[in-house]
């Protein structure tokens, strides 16, 4: 999730009206974003369905409203000439279908560029860059001096070969040297890859204004006497870019911008950005209630939503054209249940009676393992996740279940026996006196390839004795015990395996073959830095129970 | 009471106090004598006396300078000559630079300069000590005859000691002194009938303990740390967890840890380019699972591309099977509530599930995080379960585990609508810590799984840290270090 850091004395000249900053913490938590602190700055995470949120002015539209000093749909005039009077007239060029298909403008007159506006204009644009625009791929911004622009602008494609000077270099750069040395091109390079042609927005006169999504041009950028804007956004999802010009032109609205309209030609079709029409929902009040639990008026609804920055007209929600997350009408009751206060909605437990029932492979294992303390056993738990080199030194060879992209080596693998990790547990332990008698129940997952999911788990219990006398005997011994209590026969074949004593391994059968015991072999005590002798057995609980319930 | 063994000692203590003695006229090892010992003095019949001795014993550098001191060698070369130029006396000049170093400081040369050479003028102290021992010389003299520590000039010792020539251990030396009242218990003559102290078959049978009586314990005395079994604290915990849902009526769920990214994340609306589902925060495994039946799949997929039948909008994107078949480690085990909802029929409801297991995040394990944990997920399905009920379940369960100090406030997860986060208040740091994230499922989540708009409550919190501040552990992974001592140690759950 984004943090973002606002300057809260701008928050509050933006809300117009001193609040404490006790007030700011709770209510700022209780709309809905996860504050971090509040003093001169105030640090908050913005949740990814409120891209809206990531500018001071969008979160300040959000602010005012849950606080009731502005409350219902903010009005967002947007200036269209008559037609043939057209003042800002843009081409998408159906080249650039190949590489960066859809595209988006607008223009915003008339804004005072305050320190507080240029930095929120940063933030909003880097932020929306990472999330919503998905590190630029989905969607990237450019902001432009309107006054060095002469319109029609064009969006279009050009060969590698094509100069402009980018932003914060000093000389012309082709389109290729500029992916290979500016920064900004060596960072998403990966987003052009392979394209013969790339991105560029030109104006009339042939002055580059971007390259999406890489860099804006030197020619048109953005100073401290900037007055009126040019916004561009480029993109895969023509949804993505229509709500990201949508935030950053309210958001400049927000601080006395005026919005002017952009006619788009769009392989034969025209258009008019930005499209400023709040979205509209149906609301169904019995819902509304139903999901909550709550007996609000269609009055109540109406405040609550209008603390939300929407409206209620009849039974239609109008929802600000800033606002992305509105999928379904349950995303409304959650504004309603934002407005109303978690903090003040009671909590209460229905009467659904319903019978607890727990998994009964559970309650064996839990019967298991008390026998287990029973014998004197101490139970130790390990991770799921391990090291194949656990198993190599345990001499353990069958397949494992591997994780292809860990961060670290330590687990690069799934368990598929509990041994080794119990062999770590021993010889992290050898400061401590002997007996160190232990063991441990949990599932271990299995390469499968008939499962669907490519993986089948087993529910085991292992048992490790060690100490300077432990031997087979003795792990037989409780095995007994264990089959004793659970009611079913047990016998042992001879087998072999690398990890133990040969002639000193058996398969543990009870109806069928359900796990192994033996002497651990001096070669995988001494890998494990032992020099305790290890008597022990491991089995598959799962296979054992349904024996034990069949006999 | 005395035992033989106490007796025998203090028989012995007439003729010796000497411990190496006493242990040759009793036969008793060293420690027996001294517990004897502890006995007699407590009831006066002998007193323990001890002193401490400073044993002194020459270093390596002392055997060395104990043949010839280094000034003695230059103050040797003086004997025939008043002057010497330090050039001149053919030794180490690192030994020089020790010899003129004590020389001065003891006054007994002079040191010129001369253009680049350095003259030694013997002074008259130093033609006496030509006559008689250096006080080191006396001292070590005296060390290798094999005098002890306290008969020697501390102030030489000092100086030997910071010249490396010897080391000075203190020993402590015990000798045990027969009381007036010992003696006249002597005299008074000691009976040597023992008490029985083991209470074994044959006493019992021949009924020996009615003439001697039984031997008193020392009941205050400390016993060894035993060895024995026990459950692992995570688990104790895990199973009270298991029993809070229980006792309120859930059913167990359970499921793979290894799943399908469709489970994990397209049945729960995540859409596939979320970046939760990025590569950073999930453990993929090799391989590509089977989808569950082509009609799942194709309402799953109708609802992420365009809202499927009902009034949503869905994520209007371009919905990719292969994506959904990726492998991962289930990063939250709400991937069991959505399993279960496609496998539960409407007409057994209301119902309500809960499961306990582990999740996985593929994050470098430091003290708050750990790559894998433990989550418990609830979800309660059925017509008029609300909002309302869902935090009242969460404070239930936030009671049960001992927490007062909590509250609700919105949140995000993409398959939840409304969202709610609970938060556990830390007076220490003065900050609100998440604990539960929970939610009404979404329609968009409900609809193709159970094939129908009603309301799901759902919650996942992890643990560890309830743990952690149980057990007063503050390093997350301190959970699962598997030492013996701790494991044993840590008192039980009690709940």
């Amino acid at each position: 999730m984004p943090l973002i850091t606002l300057d809260k004395q701008d928050v509050l000249d933006l809300l117009g009206k001193p609040i404490s900053d006790d007030d700011l913490a709770h209510n700022i938590s209780m709309m809905g974003t996860d504050l971090r602190q509040v003093s001169d700055t105030i640090e908050v995470e913005i949740f990814p369905d409120r891209p809206d949120m990531l500018s001071t002015e969008g979160f300040v539209m959000a602010l005012e409203g849950y606080l009731g000093i502005r409350t219902g749909l903010p009005d967002f005039h947007v200036t269209r000439p008559d037609k043939g009077k057209e003042r800002y007239t843009a081409y998408i060029d159906e080249k650039v279908a190949l590489v960066r298909p859809f595209a988006v403008c607008a223009v915003v007159r008339d804004v005072r560029l305050s320190d507080g506006a240029v930095k929120s204009l940063m933030q909003v644009q880097e932020k929306l860059h990472i999330t919503h625009g998905r590190n630029r791929k989905k969607v990237a911004i450019g902001v432009h001096d309107l006054d060095k622009i002469e319109f029609p602008v064009t969006y279009t494609t050009r060969p590698l070969d094509f100069r402009f000077v980018p932003l914060e270099w000093y000389s012309d750069l082709s389109l290729e040297e500029i992916l290979t040395s500016h920064k900004k091109g060596i960072e998403f390079a990966h987003l052009l890859k392979d394209y013969s042609e790339y991105p560029l927005w030109l104006d009339k006169k042939g002055t580059v204004l971007s390259m999406p999504p890489i860099i804006n041009s030197e020619d048109t950028k953005v100073e401290k006497d900037t007055k009126h804007l040019f916004l561009d956004v480029t993109g895969y999802s023509r949804q993505a870019l229509e709500q990201a010009l949508n935030i950053l032109v309210c958001s400049l609205a927000r601080r006395g911008g005026t919005i002017h309209a952009v006619h788009v030609h769009e392989q034969g079709k025209e258009r008019w950005y930005p499209e400023l029409n709040p979205q509209e929902m149906e609301v169904d009040l019995d819902y509304v209630n139903r999901w909550l639990g709550l007996t609000l008026t269609w009055e109540q609804v109406r405040s609550y939503l209008e603390r939300m920055r929407c409206s209620l007209e009849g039974h239609t929600a109008r929802i600000p054209p800033y606002r992305a997350d509105i999928l379904h009408p349950v995303d409304i009751i959650e504004d309603v249940a934002k407005a109303y206060g978690l903090d003040k909605m009671e909590p209460v437990i229905p009467r659904v009676s319903t019978i607890g029932e727990e998994d009964p492979l559970e309650v064996f294992v839990r019967k298991v393992a008390h026998l287990m303390n029973g014998f004197s056993l101490l139970e130790v738990k390990n991770y799921y996740l391990t090291s194949r080199e656990f198993f190599a030194k345990t001499l353990i060879a069958e397949d494992v279940v591997e994780v292809v992209n860990a961060v670290t080596a330590e687990y690069n693998v799934l368990r598929s026996w509990l041994l080794p990790e119990m062999l770590y547990t021993l010889s992290s332990n050898k400061h401590y006196e002997y007996p160190q008698n232990i063991f441990e129940v949990g599932e271990v997952i299995l390469p499968s390839s008939k499962a669907q999911e490519r993986t089948e788990e087993e529910y085991h219990l292992a048992v490790v004795l060690c100490h300077p006398k432990a031997s087979f005997t003795e792990a037989k011994e409780i095995l007994k015990a264990l089959a004793q209590n659970v009611g079913t026969p047990v016998t042992l074949e001879l087998t072999e395996h690398p990890a133990f004593i040969k002639g000193r391994c058996g398969s543990i059968v009870m109806g069928e073959k359900v796990g192994i015991i033996g002497e651990v072999t001096p070669e995988v005590l001494l890998a494990w830095g032992l020099e305790v002798p290890a008597a022990c057995f491991e089995l598959d609980l799962g296979k054992v129970y349904s024996v034990a319930v069949a006999t | 009471m005395l035992t033989v063994q106490d007796k025998k000692v203090l028989l012995a203590l007439e003729e010796t106090g000497d411990i190496q003695e006493l242990m040759e006229k009793t036969q008793l090892p060293e420690v027996a004598i001294m517990r004897s010992a502890l006995t007699l003095q407590d009831t006066n019949l002998a007193e323990i006396h001890e002193r401490t001795e400073s044993v002194v014993e020459l270093t390596r550098e002392g055997e060395r300078l104990s043949q010839k001191l280094p000034e003695r060698k230059i103050l040797d070369l003086l004997r025939t000559t008043d002057t010497l130029d330090v050039k001149d006396t053919s030794m180490d000049p690192s030994e020089v630079t020790i010899a003129l170093g004590w020389l001065k400081r003891k006054g007994l040369v002079d040191i010129l300069k001369k253009d680049e050479s350095l003259i030694l003028k013997i002074t008259e102290r130093g033609r006496e000590y030509q006559e008689q021992r250096l006080p080191e010389e006396e001292v070590l003299a005296r060390i290798l005859s094999g005098m002890g520590g306290d008969t020697l000039s501390p102030e030489t010792l000092k100086t030997l000691k910071s010249r490396k020539a010897i080391t000075v251990k203190e020993k402590i030396h015990r000798e045990i002194i027969l009381t007036q009242k010992g003696a006249q218990k002597i005299r008074e003559g000691i009976e040597f009938t023992e008490q029985i102290s083991q209470v074994t078959p044959e006493v019992i049978r021949e009924r020996k303990w009615v003439a001697t009586g039984f031997r008193p314990y020392d009941i205050t005395a400390d016993v060894r740390d035993i060895t024995y079994g026990k459950r692992h604290f995570v688990n104790q915990a895990i199973e009270y967890v298991r029993k809070i849902w229980l006792e309120m009526g859930f059913k167990e769920m359970k499921g793979p840890m290894v799943s399908s990214a469709f489970w994990n994340f397209d049945a729960l609306f995540q859409p596939q380019d979320h970046p939760a589902r990025d590569m950073q925060d999930t453990f993929f495994v090799a391989g590509e699972a089977d989808l569950p039946d082509d009609s799942l799949v194709e309402r799953v997929k109708a609802m992420h591309i365009h809202g499927g039948e009902i009034s949503s909008t869905g994520w209007n994107y371009q919905w990719d099977e292969k994506e959904a078949q990726k492998l991962v480690l289930r990063t939250h085990t709400t991937v069991l509530s959505a399993r279960t909802l496609a496998a539960i029929k409407k007409s057994d409801l209301p119902l309500k599930f809960f499961s306990v297991g582990k999740c996985f995040r593929n994050e470098k394990p430091d003290w708050s995080h750990l790559a894998e944990f433990y989550q418990t997920d609830g979800i309660v399905v059925g017509e008029g379960v609300n909002l309302r009920n869902l935090l009242g379940y969460l404070a239930r369960f936030l009671q049960k585990m001992g927490i007062q100090n909590f509250r609700f406030r919105p949140a995000y997860f993409p398959y939840t609508e409304p969202s709610v986060e609970a938060e556990v208040y830390n007076p220490r740091t003065r900050e609100w810590v998440e604990l539960i994230g929970s939610g009404v499922f979404r329609p968009e989540v409900v609809v193709p799984l159970l094939g129908e708009d009603i309301p799901v409550l759902a919650w996942g919190p992890g643990f560890g840290r309830i743990i952690m501040d149980y057990y007063r552990i503050t390093d997350l992974r301190d959970l699962y270090k598997n030492d013996l001592k701790q494991i044993r140690d840590l008192k039980l759950w009690m709940w």
